[in-house]
C-alpha cells in the first residue's frame, strides 16, 4: 500500500493501492446463438422466425416479450440499413481499430431486428441513419461476431458492383471449417485504486511501525484485531484504538500441503488463527520456524517482524510467528 | 403490484462524496444507517429483515458485503440479502418479505465507491457477453445508439436533450451544453451522469402500527413494479421503455397526477423516455431532488430517488410522490415506486 492522497489536516492520509481484476471466462455457447456464430464462421448471417413471423438477427430461443419458443431458422443478407449509430473518435486498446470507426444496429436485408456491429467510414459525415453497408468479412474465421471485420458502405452505382445479398463470401484458407466445441473467450481486466479505509489504514500503518494495533469496542469493551468500524456484536462504533502485544496463543491451524496461487511460501507450511495478548478475537497468519509436525493448538508464538528497511504498511511486515522459547 | 397493506417508509438518509475522503464501505455507509434509524424512532433490535445491494465489480472487492455487516444491525440474526445490483431492488425485496409477514422493520442500503479507474468499462460487461461485448463498447456508446433513435424520432432535438442538462446541472446553460464537443455523438459529457463518487442510502420500512408510532409523517407505499426487457439491444424499441410503461400502467399511473416524480436517468434523453413512459396526467415538480447527472453513484442513485419521493410526503406535503429507478443498458430494468401521504 501506498500513502498518498490528501485528508483533513493532523489525520493520516488514508492508504491507497492499484488493483487489477483479470479473469479470462472460457464461455460454451449452445442454442440458437451457437447457430449464429457457427453461421459466421460459414460467412453466413441466420436468424430465428418467432410465432408473429418476425425474423429475428441475431437469433434468440424465445420471444423475450412472449416467452414463445422461435421456430426455424433463417438466413438472412449480410447488408443492410444502419438503424442508429454512434461514432468513436479516439478507438480504446480493446478496439483494436486503428482508425476511428462507428457503432451501429445494423438491420439486416431479411430481418426485423437489428445486429450490433462497427461500421467503418473516413469521419462521422459518412454516417448516417438509414445508410446502407455491407458486411467486411475476416478471411480467417473462428465463430466470432468478429468473424466481420466491419461493415462498410455500399458503394455508390457506378463503383464495382457489390456481391448479391445472401451470397457467402469467398472462403479463405482455413477459413471454411465447421468450428467444434464453440467458445467464446472473454478477457475481463479492470483496474481499480482500492482504498481499505481510515480504520484499516490505521492499522496497516502501524504495522510499517512494528506495532499491532486493536480496537476496543466503547460499550461491550471487547478488542479485535483488526479494528472494525463498528463492533459485531453490539453495533457500537466508533472504536477506541488500543495496543496489542506481538505474542499470542494458537487458537487453531491448518498445514498447508499443496501450493497456492499467488503464495510464495513453500510447502508445507501451518497456517493458524491466533490469538494476540489483549485481542478477544484471533486473526490468521502463516507461521514458521518449527516443523509443521510440532504445530499444537495453545503454544504461545510470537510476531517475527521483517527488516527494518522491508517494514510497510502491510501484513507482510510480520513475516511469521514463531514459537516462544520455554 | 397494488396492495393494501400498511407499509410505510419511515426513515431515509444518504449521503454522496465528490471526492473520496479515504473512507472504507463500512465507514461510507456507518453515519447513513444511523441517520436513517434515528428519523425512523425505530432501534437496531427493532429491524427484522436487512436488505443490502452494492456493486463488488464496481468497486473490484470480492465478497466486500462482509465488511458493511459490523454496521447492519445483523447480530443477533436477522434475515439479510444482499444483491449486486440497484438499491431499489432491494427496497422491492424488503417490501415483499414486510408483506409476507417476515418482520415489522426492514432497513434497506445500497452504498459504493468509485474504486474503478473507468466506470464505463465496469457497466459494459452487462452486455451480452458472446454478440456485443467482444466489439468492446462502453456504456456510454451503447447510450448514444439510444439516443440517437430518439432523435431519429423525430420527438425530440438535440436542444431538448441541453435543456434536461441545463435544468439538471447549475449553472450550465443550454447554449453551453451544445457548444461542447461530444463524447459518443448526439451525447456530449454533461448529458452522462457523474458517475466518479461514492455515495451511501439507507431506508427504513415498517408495518403499521410501527409506522404510525414512528417519527415524522410516513410515506406509505402505494405499490411497487419492477420490470426487465430482453437484453437483446437490436430487438428494443429504444425509443421507448416499455418496462416503464407497463410498471406505470399497472400502477395506476398512466394519466394520473403526480405531485413529484423523482426520474433516475444517467443520460439526458433516457429523462425525457422516462417522463414520457409514466404517461402522467400531470406532474407537479419534476426532480426537485436535482436528478442524477451531477452525481450518479452506482447502484444507490435509484433507492435515493425513492427516498427523495418519500422526503417529499414526510416533509413537503406532497400527497402522490413517485420514485423511478433503472439499471442496466439503455433502461433495461425500470422500477417504479409510489409514495402517498394516506394510506
Amino acid at each position: 500500500m501506498r500513502e498518498r492522497g490528501s485528508t483533513s489536516p493532523g489525520a493520516p492520509a488514508p492508504l491507497r493501492a492499484p488493483h487489477v481484476l483479470d479473469i479470462t471466462y472460457r464461455r460454451g455457447v449452445g442454442g440458437s446463438c451457437e447457430r449464429f456464430l457457427a453461421g459466421l464462421a460459414r460467412g453466413e448471417v441466420w436468424g430465428s422466425r418467432a410465432a408473429d413471423g418476425r425474423v429475428i438477427v441475431p437469433p434468440v430461443d424465445h420471444d423475450p416479450v412472449t416467452g414463445a419458443a422461435t421456430g426455424e431458422f433463417v438466413r438472412v443478407a449480410d447488408s443492410g440499413v444502419v438503424r442508429s449509430w454512434t461514432w468513436v473518435a479516439t478507438p480504446l486498446p480493446e478496439h483494436r481499430r486503428d482508425r476511428p470507426f462507428a457503432f451501429a444496429l445494423i438491420q439486416l436485408d431479411g430481418a426485423d431486428t437489428s445486429l450490433f456491429h462497427v461500421v467503418e467510414v473516413d469521419d462521422p459525415a459518412g454516417m448516417a441513419t438509414g445508410m446502407r453497408v455491407r458486411a467486411d468479412w475476416h478471411g480467417t474465421r473462428s465463430g466470432s461476431v468478429r468473424d466481420i471485420r466491419t461493415f462498410l458502405p455500399v458503394q455508390l452505382p457506378g463503383r464495382p458492383a457489390d456481391r448479391p445479398p445472401g451470397q457467402a463470401p469467398a472462403a479463405a484458407p482455413g477459413g471454411a471449417s465447421e468450428p467444434e466445441n464453440l467458445a467464446v473467450v472473454s478477457e475481463v481486466r479492470v483496474s481499480y485504486t482500492y482504498e481499505p479505509g481510515l480504520t484499516l489504514s490505521g492499522f496497516l500503518r502501524a504495522l510499517g511501525e512494528r506495532r499491532i494495533e486493536g480496537g476496543r469496542c466503547p460499550s461491550c469493551t471487547k478488542v479485535y484485531v483488526p479494528p472494525r468500524v463498528r463492533c459485531p456484536a453490539c453495533g457500537t462504533g466508533p472504536m477506541t484504538s488500543v495496543p496489542v502485544g506481538d505474542r499470542g496463543t494458537i487458537v487453531s491451524y491448518t498445514v498447508v500441503h499443496l501450493p497456492v496461487a499467488g503464495e510464495s511460501t513453500e510447502p508445507p507450511f501451518a497456517w493458524a488463527w491466533i490469538q494476540l495478548d489483549g485481542a478477544d478475537v484471533p486473526f490468521a497468519h502463516l507461521l514458521g520456524g518449527m516443523p509443521v509436525t510440532d504445530v499444537c493448538v495453545g503454544q504461545r508464538v510470537r510476531a517475527v517482524w521483517v527488516a527494518g528497511d522491508r517494514l510497510a504498511p502491510t501484513w507482510e511486515s510480520i513475516s511469521h510467528f514463531a514459537p516462544v522459547p520455554p | 403490484m397494488t396492495v393494501e397493506h400498511r407499509i410505510a417508509v419511515v426513515g431515509f438518509a444518504s449521503r454522496i462524496l465528490h471526492a473520496s475522503d479515504g473512507s472504507s464501505d463500512a465507514e461510507l455507509l456507518a453515519p447513513v444507517v444511523d441517520e436513517a434509524l434515528a428519523a425512523s424512532g425505530l432501534d437496531r433490535a427493532g429491524i427484522g429483515v436487512v436488505c443490502t445491494a452494492s456493486s463488488e465489480l464496481g468497486s473490484g472487492i470480492v465478497g466486500s458485503v462482509m465488511e458493511v455487516y459490523d454496521v447492519l444491525p445483523c447480530w443477533p440474526p436477522v434475515t439479510h440479502t444482499h444483491l449486486e445490483g440497484e438499491g431499489a431492488f432491494a427496497l422491492y425485496e424488503a417490501w415483499v418479505r414486510l408483506l409476507a409477514g417476515e418482520a415489522d422493520a426492514a432497513l434497506v442500503c445500497a452504498y459504493s465507491r468509485p474504486l474503478a479507474r473507468d466506470l464505463s468499462q465496469v457497466l459494459a460487461l452487462q452486455l451480452d457477453p458472446y454478440l456485443v461485448a467482444p466489439l468492446a463498447p462502453r456504456s456510454y456508446h451503447v447510450a448514444a445508439l439510444q439516443a440517437r433513435a430518439l432523435l431519429d424520432s423525430g420527438r425530440y432535438a438535440e436542444r431538448d436533450l441541453a435543456a434536461v442538462v441545463s435544468a439538471r446541472r447549475t449553472g450550465l446553460t443550454p447554449g453551453a451544453v451544445l457548444a461542447q464537443p461530444y463524447v459518443a455523438p448526439p451525447l456530449r459529457e454533461p448529458d452522462c451522469s457523474t458517475t466518479e463518487c461514492a455515495g451511501a442510502a439507507a431506508l427504513v420500512l415498517a408495518v403499521d402500527p410501527p409506522a404510525s408510532g414512528a417519527a415524522g409523517q410516513p410515506a406509505w407505499i402505494a405499490g411497487i413494479d419492477h420490470r426487465v426487457e430482453t437484453s437483446a439491444l437490436g430487438m428494443r424499441d429504444l425509443t421507448r421503455s416499455v418496462s416503464t410503461e407497463a410498471a406505470s400502467a399497472g400502477l395506476g399511473l398512466r394519466g394520473s397526477v403526480i405531485d413529484v416524480l423523482e426520474v433516475h436517468a444517467p443520460y439526458s434523453h433516457q429523462e425525457l423516455i422516462v417522463v414520457d413512459a409514466i404517461g402522467a396526467r400531470r406532474v407537479g415538480a419534476l426532480n426537485p431532488s436535482g436528478g442524477v447527472l451531477p452525481a450518479d453513484p452506482l447502484g444507490v442513485s435509484g433507492l435515493i430517488r425513492i427516498g427523495a419521493a418519500a422526503s417529499a410526503v414526510s416533509r413537503d406535503g406532497a400527497h402522490r410522490a413517485v420514485g423511478h429507478a433503472t439499471n442496466g443498458p439503455c433502461l433495461q430494468q425500470n422500477l417504479l415506486c409510489v409514495l402517498e401521504s394516506h394510506r
